[in-house]
C-alpha cells in the first residue's frame, strides 16, 4: 500500500554517481523518514550506456530489501510517486549571456546555476573578446541551454539607450552551438533580460531555436530575481535532456519527474529555518555549495571529473602543489597526478594491495578532498555578493579604495554563518568522523563559531526532490535530526589581531554550557584542541575573544551561541584562517600530524596542557 | 579482432560552415565535408595614418593574399629602409584606406575533411553532419587532443624515439607499455597525428600539451624541421580550430591511453594483457579515427578509436 491515511510513500531515484540508489521514503505528519535503499552500480554513460540499466537494477535491490514487489498494489510506489534526481554535471551545461559580466551577466549565471546547470561559457560586452571570437567561443562548446539578460525593466530604449542586449542577441543568434543532448537542434534560449526588448530578441533567436521568455533577473539595478529562470532551467531539463540524452533513454517511462540534484538542493536550503546555512554536496563528479544568506539563495559547482589536461574542461585545474603541501609522507608530483586523475577519471589505479598504499590512498583522498572543497567555496565566494552597479553609501574602506569597486563583495562570512551541512557520497571518502571534520574545517574555511552537521543516510537531496516534486512534502523540515548528524561545533577566530609585540598568544576563553554541566577552555594561537561533549542535545557557547580577536561579533566582542552537541564536541582551533601550512618539509609534516592528532583525539596533542588540564576537570566535575 | 559493428557519428560545423556533401554520399577521411568560412573572420593590417607619401599598397581590393606576403611596404630613411606590412593569413583583401589606416583581410574558408570512411546519413545546416559506416569499435581509457585520422602503426616493445620512423606523416603511433615523454616528443616532431599507449604519467601529457598549445603551422615547422616533409596543411588543426576558437593553422596531436596514468606495478595482476593491444597489433596499417575526448564520465561519448 502506497497510501494509508495521511501516510504517503515514494520512490526517488539518485543517478549520476557511479553508484544509482533507489530510496524508499514515507512522508507522515510533517515528516520524511527512510524506510529502505538499494543500490546498484550504475551503467557508464561515456560508453554510450544509459542510466536505466543501474536504476532498474537499485529498484530490484529495493524490492528485495523490502520483499515488496516493483509493481501492483502490495508494490512499491508506481511511477508517479517516483522521483528521479540527477547529478547532472555536464549532462545540463548552459552558456550565460549578459550585457555587462558583472551585473546582468552574473544575475543569468546564478539563474543558469540555480536550475542546477553548469555553466560553461560567460559572456558579455565587456568579456575583452571581440565579436568573432565571441561567437565562435559560443560556439565551440555544445550546451543544453543558452540564459540571456540585459536591461532594466523601464524605460529601456528611453533616450536611445537600451540597444545593446539587442544587438548582442543578434550577434550571437547566428552562433549558437548544437544542443548537448542532441546535436540535431539548438539549444533553447531563455531570455530573462528587459520585457521591453523581448520581441527584439525573440525575432534575433527565433530562426534558429525556441525562445523561452522568462521575468528580468535584474529587473532594477538593485534588485535580482533568479527563481524563475531557475525553474525554466529545471523544466529544460526534464522535458528536453532527461527525454532526448542518451544517457536518460527510457528514464522518463520509470518516473514521474526528474531532477537536477543542484536545483533540488537549493529549493530544499529554502526550507532551513534556522537562519543562515551553507550546504555542501560532496558528490563523486561534482561539489555543489548551495548557500541562504540573509535571504538570499546561492548555488555554485565544483565539476571534480576533469583530466585538467588543457582540453576544455570546465572549473578550474586542480593545483597538485597544494594537494601535495596536505600529505605527511612525500610521494612527488608525478605519482601524485596519476593517482589523483586516475580517480578523477575512475580509472583503476595500479595497485599492490599493501596496507602503506591503503593508508596512501586514504590521506591522498582527504587531501583532495580538502583542495577541492577549498576551489568550491572560493567559487562560491565569488558569486554569493552583492550586487554590483547599485547605487549606495560607500563605507569607509570604499572611499578609500580599500575596494576596486562599490558592490561585489561576498556574503559569505562565518560571522553571519553558524551552520554547515554537507551531503554526499565524498564524505564518506574523507575517511571517519574526526577525518571528515578536519578536512571540511580547512577545505571550507571554517571559522566564527560554527556547528558542523553531516547528511547520516545522504537523504538530503531525496528529500529536496520530493519536497520539489510533491506538493504535500513542501512542508516537512528535512533538517531534523531525522536526517542529520551534528558532528562537531568549530571555535576558530574570523579574523586575528597583529600587536607590535606579535600575536597574544590566548584569542578567547570559552564556556561551554551542556545542562548544568560548564566547561571552560581557552583558545591559543597556532593550537587546536577538542573537547568531548557527550551528555545533553544542546549546549550554549560562550566565546570572549582577547581584544582585537574577532569570533563573529566583532574585534573583542563575546559571542554566545546555542549549538546542537554534536559526536565530536568542540574544536576550540587557534589557527589563523586561511589556515597555512610551514614551508619547511620537515615542520610541515611535523605540523599536520600534530593537527592530525589535535582532531583525532580529545584533549589532543595541540592544545597546551594547562588548557587540557581545565578542560578535563571541568568536564569531570563541573562547576554549576 | 572484436566483432565490426555500425556506427553513427556526428561532424560539428562551425559558425558560418556550408555542406559541401548530401545526403547518401560515400565520404572518405579525407573528404571536404564543409568550408568553415565565419562571416566576421577578417583579419586587419595596420599602419599609422600619417604615413608619408612613401607609404605604398601593393594590393587591390578582391587580391588574394598569402601569410606572410607583404601587402603594403613604405620607404624610410631616405631609401636606405623598408618597412614592410604582412598579411597574417591566407586570403582576399577586403578594404585597403591609406587614411583609413589599415588594409583589411578576410581569411579564405578552411576546408574541413570528414576524418570517417562511410557514408552520409544526416545533414543538419550549421549544426553538422552525421556519418554512419562499420568498423571496429575501441573504447579506451583517456583521450586528449581534437579528432584525427590515420594509418596505424606499431612500435615495437619498449620502443625507444630511434625505433620511430624518421617521418610519420599520417601515421597513429601505437605504443605498446609505458609512454615516455621523449617518444611523445618525437613522434609530434616526426608529423604523426596522434599516438596509443597503454599509460602515461600525467605530468607528462600536461607538460606536452601546455607547451603545443596554440602552436601555428609555421612554428611547427620551423621549430620541428624536417628535409623534404611539408606538413598536410588540409588534416593540421581540423576540429581543433572549430572546437577552440583558435587560428586555423593551429597544430594539433592527439594522445589515447588504454589503460590510465602512471606505470603498473610490478604485481602479477598488472601483467595481464591488454585487449586494446592485440587489436590494435592486428589492425596494423589500417585506417583508423580518433576522437580524443577527456573523461569517462562526460557527457556524450567517452574517448574512442574506429578502425575502418
Amino acid at each position: 500500500v502506497t497510501s494509508s491515511g495521511s501516510a504517503c510513500e515514494y520512490v526517488v531515484l539518485e543517478i549520476g554517481d557511479p553508484t544509482t540508489r533507489a530510496l524508499l521514503l514515507r512522508c507522515e505528519e510533517g515528516r520524511v523518514a527512510v524506510i529502505a535503499v538499494g543500490e546498484a552500480p550504475a551503467a557508464d554513460p561515456a560508453g554510450g550506456a544509459s542510466y536505466l540499466a543501474g536504476a532498474c537494477a537499485a529498484l530490484a535491490s529495493l524490492s528485495a530489501r523490502t520483499g515488496r514487489p516493483p509493481a501492483g498494489e502490495e508494490g512499491l510506489p508506481p511511477a508517479d510517486r517516483t522521483v528521479v534526481v540527477s547529478r547532472a554535471g555536464a549532462c545540463l551545461s548552459a552558456a550565460v549571456v549578459g550585457v555587462m559580466g558583472d551585473i546582468s551577466g552574473r544575475s543569468a549565471e546564478k539563474a543558469a546555476l540555480a536550475g542546477g546547470a553548469t555553466v560553461v561559457g560567460a559572456y558579455g560586452l565587456d568579456d575583452g573578446m571581440h565579436g568573432g571570437a565571441r561567437r565562435t567561443a559560443l560556439n565551440s562548446n555544445p550546451v543544453d541551454v543558452v540564459v540571456v539578460a540585459g536591461g532594466i525593466d523601464e524605460h529601456l530604449f528611453a533616450f536611445g539607450g537600451g540597444t545593446q542586449v539587442v544587438a548582442l542577441g543578434q550577434a550571437l543568434a547566428g552562433a549558437l552551438p548544437a544542443a548537448g543532448h542532441d546535436w540535431r537542434e539548438f539549444p533553447p534560449v531563455i531570455f530573462a533580460g528587459s520585457a521591453e526588448a523581448r520581441e527584439q530578441v525573440q525575432g534575433a533567436f527565433g530562426e534558429y531555436t525556441e525562445v523561452i521568455p522568462a521575468g528580468n533577473v535584474r529587473p532594477s539595478m538593485d534588485e535580482e530575481s533568479v527563481d524563475e529562470v531557475a525553474d525554466r532551467v529545471a523544466g529544460i531539463f526534464a522535458a528536453r535532456v532527461a527525454t532526448r540524452h542518451p544517457a536518460y533513454a527510457g528514464m522518463s517511462a520509470l518516473a514521474g519527474d526528474l531532477l537536477p540534484s543542484g536545483y533540488a538542493l537549493l529549493r530544499l536550503t529554502r526550507l532551513f529555518s534556522g537562519g543562515n546555512l551553507l550546504l555542501v554536496d560532496m558528490g563523486n563528479r561534482q561539489v555543489d555549495v548551495c548557500s541562504l544568506i540573509n535571504g538570499n539563495l546561492t548555488r555554485t559547482t565544483l565539476p571534480t571529473h576533469a583530466a585538467d589536461l588543457g582540453d576544455g574542461d570546465p572549473g578550474q585545474p586542480l593545483d597538485l602543489e597544494r594537494v601535495e603541501a596536505w600529505l605527511t609522507t612525500p610521494v612527488g608530483q608525478p605519482a601524485l597526478g596519476n593517482m589523483v586523475y586516475n580517480r578523477r577519471l575512475g580509472l583503476t589505479p595500479p595497485t599492490d594491495g599493501s596496507l602503506a598504499q591503503v593508508e596512501r590512498e586514504a590521506m591522498l583522498d582527504r587531501a583532495v578532498c580538502r583542495e577541492e572543497l577549498s576551489q568550491a567555496i572560493m567559487g562560491h565566494r565569488r558569486l554569493a555578493s552583492l550586487l554590483k552597479g547599485v547605487q549606495r553609501a560607500r563605507t569607509i574602506g570604499e572611499a578609500l579604495g580599500k575596494y576596486l569597486s562599490v558592490g561585489g563583495q561576498t556574503t559569505v562570512d562565518f560571522s553571519v554563518l553558524r551552520t554547515v551541512v554537507v551531503t554526499g557520497p565524498g564524505t564518506r571518502a574523507a575517511g571517519g568522523p574526526w577525518a571528515l571534520a578536519q578536512v571540511l574545517v580547512e577545505g571550507l574555511r571554517i571559522a566564527g563559531v560554527t556547528s558542523i552537521m553531516v547528511d547520516r543516510g545522504q537523504t538530503l537531496t531525496a528529500v529536496g526532490a520530493l519536497a520539489v516534486a510533491h506538493k504535500e512534502v513542501a512542508s516537512v523540515d528535512p533538517f531534523d535530526a531525522e536526517h542529520i548528524d551534528p558532528l562537531i561545533t568549530v571555535v576558530a577566530p574570523v579574523a586575528c589581531a597583529q600587536t607590535f609585540l606579535g600575536r597574544i598568544r590566548v584569542m578567547a576563553w570559552v564556556t561551554i554550557q551542556v545542562g548544568g554541566t560548564v566547561k571552560t577552555a581557552r583558545v591559543l594561537t597556532d593550537q587546536i584542541m577538542r573537547l568531548p561533549v557527550t551528555e545533553g542535545r544542546e549546549m550554549v557557547i560562550s566565546v570572549t575573544p582577547t581584544p582585537g580577536y574577532d569570533f563573529g561579533a566583532g574585534p573583542g566582542k563575546a559571542v554566545t551561541i546555542a549549538a546542537p552537541v554534536g559526536r565530536l564536541g568542540v574544536i576550540l582551533d587557534g589557527r589563523p584562517r586561511p589556515v597555512s601550512l610551514p614551508v619547511n618539509p620537515q615542520r610541515r609534516r611535523e605540523t599536520l600530524l600534530k593537527w592530525g592528532r589535535a582532531f583525532e583525539s580529545p584533549f589532543g596533542a595541540g592544545g597546551d596542557a594547562e588548557t587540557a588540564r581545565a578542560a578535563d576537570g571541568a568536564g569531570g566535575g563541573g562547576r554549576s | 579482432m572484436t566483432a565490426v559493428t555500425r556506427f553513427l557519428r556526428h561532424c560539428p560545423f562551425g559558425v558560418g560552415g556550408v555542406p559541401l556533401v548530401a545526403v547518401g554520399d560515400e565520404v572518405t577521411p579525407r573528404t571536404i565535408i564543409f568550408n568553415h568560412s565565419p562571416d566576421d573572420l577578417n583579419y586587419a593590417v595596420r599602419f599609422d595614418k600619417n604615413e608619408g607619401k612613401s607609404l605604398e599598397i601593393l594590393k587591390a581590393e578582391g587580391d588574394a593574399v598569402w601569410k606572410g606576403e607583404a601587402v603594403a611596404h613604405e620607404i624610410r630613411w631616405f631609401g636606405l629602409g623598408i618597412t614592410e606590412y604582412i598579411s597574417p593569413v591566407d586570403g582576399v583583401i577586403a578594404a585597403a584606406s591609406r587614411e583609413g589606416g589599415r588594409i583589411l583581410i578576410r581569411a579564405n574558408p578552411v576546408a574541413v575533411p570528414c576524418l570517417l570512411r562511410g557514408r552520409v546519413a544526416e545533414i543538419h545546416p550549421r549544426r553538422g553532419i552525421a556519418v554512419e559506416g562499420t568498423g571496429t569499435v575501441v573504447k579506451v581509457a583517456l583521450g586528449v587532443g581534437a579528432p584525427a585520422c590515420g594509418l596505424l602503426w606499431n612500435a615495437p616493445e619498449r620502443a625507444r624515439p630511434a625505433d620511430l620512423p624518421p617521418a610519420a606523416p599520417g601515421l597513429i603511433m601505437v605504443v605498446p607499455g609505458f609512454l615516455g615523454s621523449d617518444l611523445l616528443a618525437a613522434a609530434f616532431a616526426r608529423r604523426a597525428v596522434g599516438i596509443i599507449a597503454d599509460r602515461a604519467d600525467h605530468v607528462t601529457l600536461a607538460g606536452f600539451f601546455r607547451e603545443i598549445a596554440g602552436l601555428t603551422l609555421d612554428e611547427f615547422e620551423a621549430r620541428y624541421y624536417l628535409p623534404d616533409q611539408v606538413t598536410d596543411r588540409a588534416l593540421i588543426g581540423r576540429h581543433g580550430a572549430l572546437d577552440k576558437g583558435v587560428p586555423s593553422d593551429t597544430v594539433f596531436f592527439t594522445v589515447m591511453l588504454t589503460g590510465g596514468f602512471g606505470e603498473p606495478s610490478s604485481d602479477a595482476g598488472s601483467d595481464a594483457p591488454d585487449p586494446c593491444r592485440g587489436i590494435l597489433r592486428e589492425a596494423e596499417g589500417r585506417e583508423a579515427y580518433l576522437s580524443g575526448r577527456v573523461g569517462r564520465y562526460a557527457a556524450g561519448r567517452g574517448p574512442e578509436i574506429i578502425i575502418f
